[in-house]
Parts: C-alpha cells; sequence; structure tokens
C-alpha cells in the first residue's frame, strides 16, 4: 500500500454532501474497520519552531484500537498517550510526513517484555501520515526461534549432533503445527540426523522447516495419528512399521509440543528374527521327529563348581514318553523328577560327561513296558549341559542275536556235512571260508587254503579245469539269489591224486552294485562216479568195438566155414571116390585132384589169416609212400596176365603224388582192384584200366576205373565187400579180397565207393584217410 | 543097399533116373558125378550157376523131360540156392511135379535147413559130401512115393 492517499482525490461528489458526507463518512469508517491491517491517520502538531512534537489521531480502525488496546483515541495526541513507548515509531512518522518518502519496513519493538514485530506502510497524508502495519510478530518470533534452535544445535551441542549423526536410528524432531482451531495439522521437521536424512532421502536443508506432510504427501494416516497421539497424550510410541520391503521400528516420545521420533530400520533384525524362528521350527520339528529320545541336561553346580545336579531344559516326545514324563517336568531337576535316577549308571555317565567333556555312547538294556529295549545312547557335552540321544537298537541286537545263532546253525552244517563247503570272495578270488572236510578229503587245512589266497585255484585245479574256471567265472559275477551254477572240476589232494568234484555255486554276498562279492561252493566228491562213468564209457566203447568185431567175424566164419569146408568136403568126396575105385589108371588120375583141392584150402585158410592180421593190426609200418612206386612194383607181380591179354593200363599219379600209409595195405589196394579189373574184363572188348590219384576233403582218393563186365549192383551191391561172396565164376579169386581192402581203409577213417554198368565196366573209388 | 521087388528092377530104376546137379564148384561136382556112377546112374545134368540152371530148365520144359532129382547148392555166387528153387517153384513145378530137390551145403545151420524144408519141392537138406548110401535111399524113397501117385514105368525118366 504506496500509494499516497489525497483527499483531493477522493471524488467531490462524496465530499460536498454533508449527508453525503457523513454517510460515507460512515462509509469510509465500515471498510476501514473491516480491514485485518491496523490503520491510522495522524496530523502532526507542530511547535513555535514548525517541528514536529506529537501527532494527533485523526483516525484509527478498530483494529488498531485492539492492538494498541485503546479506544476513542482519534483527537487524542500519539506521544502523550502512549509516553515514550513507540518513540521509535514516532521518529519514523515524523520523517515520512517531513519528507514525504512513504514507509515499507519491518520493524521490531520491544518493550517491558512485549514484543511486537510489525511491518509497516507509512504515507505522507496532508500534514500528517496514514500510517497502515500488521503484526507480524508471531512469524517473526517463530523465525528468532527457528534461527536459535538452529544456533543451539549447531553451534552450542557439536557433541550432541555428532552423536545423533553417529546413530543408525533415523531421528527426527517435530514441532506440530496447528491451525487455528488449535488442531494439529502438520509436523514441522525442526532437526533430522545424517540417518534421518538417508531415510527420507532428503537433505536437512529440505526438511527443516518443511512439514511432514508437506514434504511426504503419501504418508500413511495412521502413522500421522500416533504422532498426533503421542503429542497429544504424552505416551510413548513404541511400533513396528512395514514400509517399501522394509522393517522398521519407531519410538516417538512428546517434545514440547512436538516429538522426537526415533526409527530404525530393522529389516536385517527382522529377517535374522525370522531365520531364527525358521531354524527354531525346523529343530523343533527335527527333535521332535528323530527316532531318537533327545534330551537336553543343563548341569547344575553346587557351591564348589562339582555337578549336583541336572535340570532337563528339553526334550523331544518320545523321550518324555519312555521315562513317563510330561511336558510340565521340564525345566525342573532330574533328581526330583525322575527319583533314583543318581543311582543308576545313566546318572554317573552324564556327570562323568559333563565334568569331563568328552562325548560317550554306550549301549544297555531296559525293560520298557515290560519289554526288553536295547537303547544305544550318546551322550554329547554341549555349554554347560549334555545332550543324551538314544536309539532303539533292540531290532539291530535281535537281528545280531538271530545271525549269531545262524552262524552257528551254519556252522554245525558245514562241520557236519560230508560234502566240502566254501565261500569265496569273487573280486579277491580268494577262498574265504571252507569247511573242515578239505582236510578230511584232501588233507589241507583250512587256514593252509587262507594262505594260498589268491593262489588257490592255480594250485589246486587241474589245468584244464582251471581255463575252465575262467570262463565259468564270469557267469558267476553275475548270478543272481535263488541261481545255482554247477561245474564239474578236478582238484589235487595232498598227495597230489586228482579228484573229481561236482561244485554247486550260489549267491552268498552281492555287493551294493549288485554284482557278486562271494559265492558259496557245495562241493560234492565224485571221482568213484566219474571213475564208473569213464570205465562205462571204455566198456561201451570196446563194446562197440567187439560188436563191430563181432559183426565182420560172424559173417567172416560162416563164410570162412563154408569156403574151408568146400575144399575139405571135396577132399571127403575124393577120397570116397578113390576107395570106390579099383581101376589104377583113374586112381592116379583122381590122385592128381588132391593138390588143386589142397591149394584152394590153403588159399581160403590165408586169405582167413590176412583178415585176422588186418583186424588186429596197428598202425605200424607207416611210411610216406609213392603211387608210382607201389603201382610198378604191383604190376610187376601181375605181369603175366597183363602182357598176355589185350591189356591197357593208364596210371596218372599228378595230382597226388604220395601218401603216409602202410605200404601192405597199399599194395594191396592196388593189387586187389587190377587184378578184380584183369579178371572181370570183357571177352568183347580190349581191356582198358585208368588209375589216378587226387585229394578230395579230407582223403586221399585213389580212383580205378575198367571197362570190362560190370557187376550189377541191384543184386549185388550189399554183398559186394562181404567175404567170400563172389560174383561170378569166372574168377578164381577167394573171394575175400575185397572184403580185405574195405577193411584196411575204413580201420582208420577212409571209404570205398563203387560205381558200374553192366556190360560197360566199372569203377572203384576209394577214399584213403592218411596216417599222421 | 535096398530091397528092390524084382530081380533087375535097381539097375533098372539107375538107368532111368535123371539127376541135376546144380553147384558153382566143379571139383565139387565133378567128384559127385563119379560117386553117381560108381552106383549106376549115368544120366546127369550140370550147372554151375543159376542163371545156368534156369536155361537148362527152359530146356527141360521144352522137351517136356524134367529130372528126377535136382541137387541144388546153398551157397553160391550169382544167384543164391533158394533164389533159383523159389524161381523154379514158380515157373516150372507145375511142368514136373515129380522133381525132388535135395538141397547141398557145406553149412547146416538149423535155420537155414528149416527154411529149405518149407519150399514144397525140397525133399531134404544134406552136407557136403555127397554120400552114396544115402542117395540111394533117397532114390527109393523117391520110387515109392511116386509109385504111389503116378505109375512109375508112365514116367519117362
Amino acid at each position: 500500500m504506496n500509494d499516497t492517499l489525497n483527499i483531493n482525490e477522493i471524488p467531490s461528489g462524496l465530499i460536498q454532501n454533508d449527508k453525503s458526507e457523513i454517510k460515507s463518512k460512515l462509509w469510509l469508517q465500515a471498510i476501514l474497520d473491516n480491514s485485518s491491517l491496523n490503520i491510522m491517520a495522524f496530523e502532526s502538531i507542530r511547535d513555535e519552531n514548525g517541528n514536529i512534537e506529537d501527532f494527533e489521531f485523526l483516525f484509527i480502525n478498530k483494529k488498531a484500537e485492539e492492538s494498541l488496546s485503546r479506544v476513542n483515541l482519534t483527537g487524542k495526541r500519539f506521544k502523550k498517550e502512549f509516553p515514550g513507548i513507540y518513540s521509535g515509531l514516532f521518529d519514523l512518522y515524523a520523517e515520512v510526513t517531513e519528507t514525504g518518502k512513504p514507509l515499507d519496513k519491518e520493524i521490531y519493538y520491544n518493550y517491558d517484555g512485549y514484543e511486537l514485530w510489525a511491518s509497516i506502510n507509512a504515507t505522507k497524508l496532508e500534514d500528517g501520515c496514514l500510517v497502515m502495519y500488521s503484526d507480524i510478530s508471531d512469524r517473526k518470533k517463530a523465525e528468532q526461534r527457528e534461527k536459535e534452535f538452529h544456533e543451539e544445535i549447531g553451534s552450542s551441542n557439536t557433541t550432541i549432533r555428532r552423536m545423533l549423526d553417529g546413530s543408525i536410528a533415523a531421528i527426527c524432531l517435530f514441532d506440530t503445527l496447528r491451525d487455528e482451531k488449535g488442531r494439529i495439522i502438520d509436523f514441522i521437521f525442526r532437526g533430522v540426523n545424517k540417518a534421518s536424512e538417508v531415510l527420507n532421502k532428503k537433505g536437512e536443508n529440505d526438511l527443516i522447516g518443511k512439514g511432514l506432510i508437506e514434504s511426504f504427501p503419501e504418508v500413511n494416516e495412521v502413522f500421522f495419528k500416533e504422532y498426533v497421539k503421542v503429542v497429544e497424550t504424552g505416551i510413548p510410541l513404541r511400533t513396528d512399521l512395514e514400509g517399501y520391503d522394509h522393517w522398521y521400528r519407531s519410538v516417538g516420545v512428546k517434545l514440547g509440543d512436538g516429538l522426537v521420533v526415533s526409527t530404525e530400520d530393522i529389516t536385517d533384525r527382522k529377517k535374522v528374527e525370522y531365520e531364527i524362528k525358521k531354524t527354531k521350527e525346523l529343530l523343533n520339528l527335527i527333535f521332535e521327529s528323530l527316532p531318537m529320545h533327545l534330551s537336553f541336561n543343563k548341569a547344575f553346580r553346587d557351591s564348589e563348581g562339582r555337578v549336583s545336579d541336572f535340570i532337563m531344559e528339553a526334550s523331544n516326545a518320545s523321550n518324555l514318553k519312555i521315562n513317563g514324563l510330561s511336558k510340565d517336568e521340564l525345566g525342573k531337576s532330574i533328581q526330583i523328577i525322575l527319583p533314583e535316577i543318581k543311582n543308576h549308571p545313566f546318572y554317573q555317565t552324564l556327570v562323568e560327561v559333563a565334568e569331563k567333556g568328552f562325548a560317550q555312547q554306550e549301549e544297555s538294556s531296559y525293560y520298557i513296558d515290560n519289554k526288553l529295549t536295547w537303547l544305544l545312547t550318546y551322550y554329547i557335552p554341549i555349554t554347560d549341559g549334555v545332550l543324551v540321544a538314544g536309539l532303539d537298537i533292540t531290532d539291530r541286537k535281535k537281528a545280531e542275536d538271530d545271525l549269531r545263532e545262524s552262524q552257528h546253525f551254519i556252522q554245525q552244517i558245514a562241520d557236519t556235512t560230508p560234502d566240502m563247503l566254501l565261500v569265496f570272495d569273487v573280486t579277491k578270488k580268494k577262498v574265504i571260508y571252507v569247511n573242515k572236510e578239505i582236510y578230511t578229503t584232501l588233507g589241507y587245512t583250512p587256514e593252509s587254503i587262507y594262505q594260498m589266497e589268491n593262489k588257490v585255484f592255480e594250485q589246486l585245479l587241474h589245468p584244464d579245469d582251471y581255463q575252465k574256471l575262467i570262463i565259468h567265472y564270469s557267469s558267476l559275477l553275475y548270478i543272481k539269489h535263488g541261481e545255482v551254477r554247477e561245474i564239474e572240476m578236478r582238484i589235487i589232494d595232498s598227495n597230489n591224486n586228482w579228484h573229481w568234484y561236482s561244485i554247486r555255486e550260489t549267491l552268498f554276498k552281492a555287493a551294493d552294485n549288485g554284482k557278486a562279492q562271494q559265492i558259496l561252493a557245495v562241493c560234492q566228491n565224485i571221482t568213484s562216479q566219474k571213475q564208473a562213468e569213464a570205465a562205462f564209457i571204455e566198456e561201451r566203447t570196446r563194446n562197440l568195438e567187439l560188436k563191430r568185431i563181432n559183426e565182420v567175424m560172424d559173417t567172416f566164419v560162416f563164410a570162412a566155414a563154408h569156403d574151408l569146408k568146400a575144399p575139405v568136403s571135396n577132399l571127403k568126396l575124393l577120397t570116397n571116390v578113390i576107395e570106390n575105385t579099383s581101376e589104377t589108371a583113374i586112381r592116379n588120375q583122381l590122385q592128381g585132384k588132391y593138390l588143386p583141392i589142397i591149394e584152394t584150402l590153403e588159399k581160403t585158410i590165408t586169405g582167413l589169416v590176412r583178415v585176422l592180421e588186418i583186424e588186429n593190426d596197428s598202425s605200424t609200418g607207416v611210411k610216406n609212400l609213392f603211387f608210382k612206386d607201389i603201382f610198378h612194383s604191383v604190376l610187376n607181380e601181375l605181369s603175366e596176365n597183363v602182357n598176355a591179354q589185350n591189356v591197357k593200363i593208364h596210371a596218372d599219379f599228378i595230382y597226388c603224388q604220395s601218401i603216409t600209409y602202410i605200404e601192405s595195405y597199399l599194395l594191396s589196394i592196388f593189387r586187389n582192384t587190377l587184378s578184380n579189373a584183369l579178371k572181370y574184363k570183357s571177352d568183347n572188348r580190349e581191356l582198358i584200366v585208368n588209375i589216378n590219384t587226387q585229394y578230395s576233403g579230407k582223403y586221399v582218393l585213389f580212383t580205378i576205373r575198367d571197362n570190362g563186365i560190370g557187376i550189377d549192383l541191384e543184386i549185388f551191391g550189399k554183398d559186394l565187400f562181404k567175404p567170400f561172396k563172389r560174383f561170378s565164376t569166372q574168377s578164381e579169386g577167394t573171394g575175400i579180397g575185397l572184403h580185405l581192402i574195405k577193411s584196411m581203409v575204413s580201420k582208420n577213417g577212409g571209404k570205398i565207393e563203387v560205381e558200374s554198368e553192366l556190360g560197360a565196366g566199372t569203377t572203384f573209388k576209394i577214399f584213403m584217410a592218411e596216417y599222421k | 543097399m535096398f530091397s528092390y521087388e524084382q530081380p533087375g528092377e535097381y539097375q533098372k530104376t539107375m538107368d532111368n533116373i535123371k539127376i541135376f546137379i546144380l553147384d558153382d564148384d566143379e571139383t565139387n561136382n565133378e567128384l559127385e558125378i563119379m560117386i553117381m556112377q560108381s552106383i549106376g546112374i549115368s544120366n546127369i545134368d550140370v550147372r554151375t550157376s543159376g542163371k545156368e540152371a534156369l536155361r537148362y530148365l527152359d530146356d527141360c520144359k521144352e522137351k517136356n523131360n524134367f529130372p528126377a532129382i535136382m541137387f541144388v547148392d546153398l551157397n553160391m555166387p550169382g544167384m543164391h540156392g533158394f533164389s533159383f528153387i523159389k524161381l523154379y517153384e514158380e515157373n516150372y513145378r507145375n511142368f514136373s511135379p515129380h522133381t525132388r530137390i535135395i538141397m547141398l551145403s557145406n553149412s547146416i545151420l538149423e535155420n537155414e535147413k528149416k527154411e529149405a524144408l518149407k519150399h514144397e519141392s525140397v525133399l531134404d537138406f544134406w552136407s557136403k559130401p555127397l554120400k552114396a548110401g544115402k542117395l540111394q535111399e533117397a532114390i527109393a524113397k523117391i520110387k515109392s512115393i511116386n509109385e504111389e501117385i503116378v505109375g512109375w514105368e508112365d514116367l519117362k525118366m
């Protein structure tokens, strides 16, 4: 309000009219009274010298009257009414009146404890001034207080400042901001520490003097209300709050018309608390669910520091149960809750563990619910107490007993069975148990067997069977429970005699991966059976041989009989005839007949002997023979017949020149086949004989082909190689030639084949097995 | 010697009787012929193989003149004695119901004898050597049989 109010500028209409002058005067008064400003108008009172010595109140509004606490000041003198108190003001007004320079100033007035801050506007009004001022005391006071406060904190209390800044809690000092009605509408930050700055994410300067809601509009209403409550009730606030993924603990305490709030970020602590809680829950769960009887017993020491008692501080449900206790008895002395415990070895152990600090364990039996129970108890010293953990091992004990019993049982079986029993480790390849039978039958002590370690099989088994075992081994590795493997082996005894054993193997123990680890073997001595078997086989072979021989002999004998008897009967006949003949000439003639008959007889007998020789012959006289040589030798023998007749013989040994054979046999083969070809030649044509040798599979094949009269194989085929069967009267032979050849050849695995066509010729194929 | 009812009858019988020998052993055959001749038989035919014997029988058939006795050897190369007899019985017996066969063998196995006697035409089974006395007995026997069936005088021998 800098404008000078010049009366002259008031619309003349208002002044000239008296009525309206009064009206406008009242109207003006009303306006000015309504104002919240203090408005006064002065006229200066000058002295003889023209200096202003006082002012006369021309006008004063209601507000000013209130402020001055005086009414009816109009026409009164300023200095006179307020002597001395407003002298500063007087000078300022005088200056305005004199200079006409407007005044716009904040002044501070202090009189007798009465403070006043005012903002004054004064303008010259004719020979006086118009003054308008507002009381800004409150504002100024607040500012002053602030300043003081800051100075207090800033200058004289740096230590406290440091302390506050050093705190991890965010500390804020608030003053209330109240509305006209006195209700708290906000809290003004008066002071903050470093932590607070961080928490609020604002610097000190941004916070101080600002309102809480003003700065953080999003502040929780409840939160705010709590603060209000603190200020109003004086009851401190203690609360944990959650906000922005953090946990805070707030403590608010009334201070003046405000409060100090200390906020700590307890997120970590909360987390830890949470973890601890969870861990506790987990531990408790474990504690309760472990299949052990658990208790923690704190040592109670007497005045001399010796353990005199224990307090059962914790126990899981199963431990309470077996001791017949209830939860209420936790925390009490065990001598009270378990009377007579002091005499029990359990107590002694507890004391020992608590005193010495070394853990112990013991197995002991108790009667619980009238049942014999075995417990394995662990005593573990923890701080000044003992954690006792008892494990029910009744089943295990029972299993151990059962095992012992069955071991005893097995041992008895092992000792009484006539079979040899052994357990061997498959991977280590050594015998880990063998019963006494090994000594009885083989003469080895069990100890000596164990000492052989992994050489045991090598040393005791027949080399062939050891090889067999190596192969058999791989099937043993995968043997399953219930499966049985069998093997027969020869084992040498301590006198170097071999014994046959029939061994049955089963799984004794399996490794974790399922493979066999130990094998139980039951060994039955079958030496006598084996010997009987061998004897049986030998006999059977012999029998077969005998049978063969018998068959040969039967045919042979039969044929022999006939062929021997023939010349003999002829001799008888001859004798008879000669007896009945008296004529000398005829007698002489007849006597000449003896010789040929006897020769026939001799030939037959020779032939028979030959057959027998072949049957009994072993393969002595085996050598490498060249066909060429044999052939020429035989040709020589038969030279008469060969040369005398129309005969052509071709021999070709180019594909196989020699054979390892018995010389006499080979000669017989050549001789016999060749002489047969000569005997059975056709009258109608020249005899052509072809001989050749070659390799055929595992045999040496001798082929002789002729173009003689041939043989009707349909009729004679089956008798071809039987002794003494002649097929035509054409020959003079004994009839055992082919039979002999067959015997020779088949003796060591050879065979003979014949092809023939009547009237065309015959082919003999002799497959000879070479001698080694 | 057997008694013949009429004097000279013996020789008459022996003169008329026709004998056939089937045997592969020629020496044996020669000697048998001599034995037979020594007791008066002169009408003797010999063959040494079954094949030849059959041809001989064809001949007999043609001439309608079969032997009274055929001596057949058991073991022969080529055709066995039994085979020959079977063939004879099948093909020729009808034409010579009076012919008798006597089997000869070096061996006498009981089952062979049984087998032989099964045959209708086989009169007997003898082991070698042939005995003159035995032959005479056989002839007498045959005569008596044949006289019963057919008139001896009617036989053309």
